[in-house]
């Protein structure tokens, strides 16, 4: 009785010992089921992005989602991932582009492009007719 | 800024490429370019910020393909040329472009 206990106790140890002390890198590869299931609000867009790392748990070597984490007009809704990497999801908010610098710029650059493509157009008209006579 | 002027860069030395040195066909070519580089840009710059699309490389082939057929269109109306020969000239620039821009700006 006391041989088997000493045995058991034995192979538990070796096999803890395994496992901490492996120099493996450990995958969490268990997906967030939040991940499946949230949405953004509806009228929200939705954006998925990846990022990933070359040592486990390390700094992010790839990352696709520093763009949307920079941008005050998204939101983060959930994200998933192992050792290696990951992916998040962002919600780009309903009327934030309305209270940015951005919505009286692109009015404005629009305009620009507009005025550029139609004087573009005009002229390449007149080439037409240029090119008749 | 820069897209566009490499853009005209290229496009017109493709057209010499391809034997058209009339100065009337060059104009069109940067005419045409004036028209849909803007736009395309535009349009990109607008989707970076309320994410309409995702900027997978497939989407963006099938900007560039419409951006091909647009100025295809243009380029016949304005030079009244052999369409076959314009359609060829108008996806050989547009994809040296769209290569050099993806190796430049990737």
């Amino acid at each position: 009785m006391h041989k088997i206990f000493t045995k058991v106790f034995s192979l538990i140890v070796v096999i803890t010992s395994l496992v901490t002390f492996s120099p493996t890198n450990l995958n969490a590869d268990v997906m967030n089921p939040d991940f499946l299931t949230k949405k953004c609000a509806p009228g929200e867009k939705e954006v998925v992005c990846r990022f990933s790392s070359v040592k486990p748990f390390g700094p992010r070597t790839t990352d696709e989602c520093k763009r949307y984490k920079n941008n005050s007009n998204y939101y983060y809704l959930v994200g998933h991932g192992s050792s290696f990497g990951g992916e998040e999801k962002y919600c780009l908010k309903v009327g934030a582009q309305g209270n940015t610098i951005f919505y009286n710029n692109y009015i404005i650059i629009g305009g620009v492009v507009a005025l550029i493509v139609g004087i573009s157009l005009m002229a390449l008209l007149l080439t037409r007719k240029r090119n008749v006579n | 800024m820069f897209p566009l002027l490499l853009s005209l860069a290229i496009e017109v030395s493709i057209a010499l490429i391809f034997g058209y040195r009339s100065k009337l066909v060059l104009l069109g070519v940067v005419l045409v370019n004036l028209v849909t580089n803007p736009l395309l840009n535009y349009f990109l710059w607008l989707n970076a910020f309320f994410g309409f699309f995702t900027t997978a490389i497939i989407n963006l082939v099938l900007l560039e393909i419409l951006v091909v057929l647009v100025e295809w269109v243009l380029l016949t109306l304005a030079l009244r040329q052999g369409y076959k020969s314009l359609l060829f000239l108008s996806a050989v620039m547009n994809f040296v472009s769209f290569i050099t821009g993806l190796v430049l700006f990737k």
